[in-house]
């Protein structure tokens, strides 16, 4: 998927991409559901009126989604052939992989502690976008490990619980 | 007098001071880096201001959102890349000067300017602020309501090229703001069956999730920085410079003020200050054709109109409890947890924390002008720091952020889902400012809404008895529907053609 230049703009038209409006009218459609299922979605059994009860803002909140994503759904139907260009960059997948070890990052520290999980997430994230540099990628992950041990632990005093890997290893 | 005293004292207290300078330089740093910014700065703090007093809090988050303008306009100038969106117009005669060998020039000009915006702008909030409080203080729940609608429809209105993006992106900011369990009736909203939903979605987890982690991503992709050009002659800043720069202290101080009431307008207000105060000082210029081949005015007003902007922004968040952009929101965050609550009363109910801010706004703008001053060659070599370091560093401080809020594993996977539609919505160019200023105002206008109509017995029409808030609806309308008309005669004009 290598793209290099947006037809749209070379034709001096400033509109929005179609995945632009792709991604407008697909949180339009998730609002409109939303929107029709509401009122199961909203406890309502309080004895307040519906104006000072809890699902009139929703309505509302949802009913200005809806109509944000209107004129990107007209589009979607009625323009087709505009280009789907959004900036050249390609797939993102430096940008993929490093949200994907991300999404390990918490569960990681609950399994092995703040510091050893802060040190591979680190490492792994640094490797990953930059593999040519491992000997800086160690070097950093080990200095972001004890700032950010110092900032949380010994500076900010935050809780964090016992690392799971520790009562396997103890046999608690 | 003896407020203003109480707040001189409590804003030159030890840890007041450590935290706006620690607040300034990381606002520098963030504002050099280009592709961050100091909303990333504000966010990536938030967690650990939740340990410090309120006045001190706000001086750290003060500190990054007006070093931030300070920073963006060095790689504005020396490398044409501007650290904060508003800096672009920093570097149309910055950038030149430098090309001509006269960076410390260009950088004299840019940090006198944005130390002049930001005091002339500090001043006309101390004046300001108390007039308007006392208009704000006969507001019922009905003037607010219409303000809080203005305020919004003025950020949607703010972003006309994307209007549809901004209003869809604002309902579904008020839409988050309702999940979770609702405080006046106790009633769980939209959070399937889930327990850990019923605290609602977090603010902090949602916003750094949106601007920290998903710029972070973002960042990763944007093109390598020329940095091999760049030029300092010294490792500080010229003083002879400064004394020079000074001959356009009218245009620094008629910039100051533009910036300032361009501030208290909600939207990208640094970027339309700065554009707004630079055609000014071009047009009022006795050589307007020097505008973009190199003037050091044109560094002097851009900047002087972008750092007026935070203290503008502050004057309708301290007067009406509404914030005018995602930054002063990130702040009136803070207030609320602190138990303190925005609005016209805050000024007669905490004057010492309002006079500590003042204090420390002006400490704030002196410190990063002196630290910037002092201290400019390693300022400027941060933005040779990698990418990648860059980026990973912050996703993982972002999320033992996140983490130490509220000790929940639960608002990283929030932080996390926010982190994917920021990066989609960034890179899309999407208004995600309208995202953040829906989540921070919608539970401002539901409260206020309730409260309306609770008045009129549930009929709207209390809203049309009162001529205040039938003129700012009107003004909302025709801000809304103005541009749409325009839009549509353009269309039209072509087939009649």
């Amino acid at each position: 998927m290598s793209q290099t230049a947006d037809p749209d703009a070379t034709e001096g038209r400033s509109r929005p991409s179609r995945t632009s409006d792709l991604v407008a009218g697909v949180l339009g459609l998730a609002a409109a559901a939303l929107l029709v299922a509401a009122p199961q979605l909203v406890d309502r059994s309080g004895p307040d009126p519906f104006y000072k009860g809890p699902l009139i803002f929703p309505l509302i909140a949802l009913a200005i989604t809806v109509a944000g994503a209107l004129p990107a759904l007209v589009r979607l139907a009625t323009a087709a052939g505009r280009s789907w260009f959004i900036d050249g960059n390609g797939v993102p997948l430096r940008a993929i992989a490093l949200f994907a070890l991300a999404c390990f990052y918490a569960p990681a520290i609950a399994w092995a502690g703040l510091d050893a999980a802060t040190f591979v997430f680190m490492l792994g994230g640094l490797l990953i976008t930059n593999p040519r540099r491992p000997l800086r990628a160690l070097v950093t992950a080990g200095a972001a490990t004890v700032v950010l041990h110092l900032a949380f632990i010994s500076f900010l005093d935050i809780w964090f619980p016992e690392p799971t890997a520790w009562s396997w290893l103890s046999g608690d | 007098m003896d407020t203003v005293l109480a707040g001189f004292s409590a804003a030159f207290a030890l840890d007041n001071l450590v935290a706006l300078v620690i607040g300034s330089v990381v606002g520098i740093i963030v504002g050099v880096l280009p592709g961050l910014g100091p909303m990333v700065g504000m966010v990536v703090l938030l967690p650990f201001t939740f340990q410090l007093a309120p006045d001190v809090a706000l001086s750290l988050l003060l500190g990054v959102f007006c070093g931030g303008y300070f920073g963006g306009a060095v790689p504005a100038v020396l490398i044409r890349v501007p650290g904060v969106p508003s800096s672009i117009v920093t570097s149309f005669d910055g950038f030149p000067l430098t090309e001509r060998g006269q960076a410390q020039t260009a950088l004299s000009a840019a940090l006198v300017g944005s130390l002049g915006g930001g005091l002339v702008s500090i001043l006309i909030l101390v004046v300001l602020a108390p007039l308007l409080s006392r208009v704000a203080a006969n507001f019922g729940p009905p003037e607010y309501f219409a303000v809080a609608v203005f305020g919004i429809a003025l950020v949607a209105v703010s972003f006309r090229e994307r209007l549809g993006q901004a209003v869809l992106l604002i309902g579904l900011g008020f839409w988050l703001s309702t999940v979770g369990i609702d405080g006046p009736t106790l009633s769980p909203r939209f959070t399937f069956g889930s327990w850990e939903m019923q605290n609602g979605l977090d603010l902090v987890a949602v916003v750094l999730g949106l601007f920290g982690i998903g710029q972070a991503l973002l960042l990763l992709e944007q093109g390598i920085l020329k940095t091999d050009r760049l030029s300092l002659s010294r490792g500080s800043l010229d003083f002879s410079e400064i004394v020079r720069v000074l001959r356009y202290w009218r245009t620094l101080i008629r910039s100051g003020v533009v910036g300032t009431f361009i501030g208290l307008l909600p939207g990208p207000g640094s970027v339309l200050a700065s554009f707004v105060t630079y055609d000014l000082a071009k047009r009022r210029s006795k050589h307007p054709e020097e505008f973009g081949r190199g003037t050091p005015e044109g560094c002097v007003a851009a900047e002087a109109g972008n750092n007026a902007v935070p203290a503008g922004a502050l004057i309708p968040l301290l007067t009406l409890g509404i914030p005018g952009e995602a930054l002063s929101a990130l702040l009136l965050g803070v207030f609320t947890l602190n138990g303190i609550y925005p609005g016209p009363l805050l000024l007669i109910k905490e004057p010492e924390l309002i006079s500590t801010l003042y204090w420390s706004m002006l400490l704030i703008n002196l410190v990063s002008f002196a630290v910037l001053a002092i201290w400019l060659r390693p300022f400027a070599l941060i933005v040779k720091v990698p990418k990648e370091i860059i980026a990973v560093g912050v996703i993982a401080l972002s999320m033992v952020g996140i983490y130490a809020v509220n000790t929940r594993f639960f608002d990283c996977g929030v932080a996390l889902a926010a982190g994917v539609v920021g990066y989609v919505l960034l890179r899309l160019n999407w208004p995600l400012v309208a995202l953040v200023m829906g989540v921070v105002i919608g539970p401002i206008i539901e409260n206020r809404l309730r409260e309306t109509l609770s008045l009129g017995d549930g009929s709207p029409m209390i809203l049309l008895e009162r001529p205040i808030i039938v003129g700012i609806l009107l003004l909302c309308a025709v801000m809304v529907l103005a541009p749409l008309r325009k839009r549509l005669t353009k269309r039209a004009a072509p087939r009649s053609g």
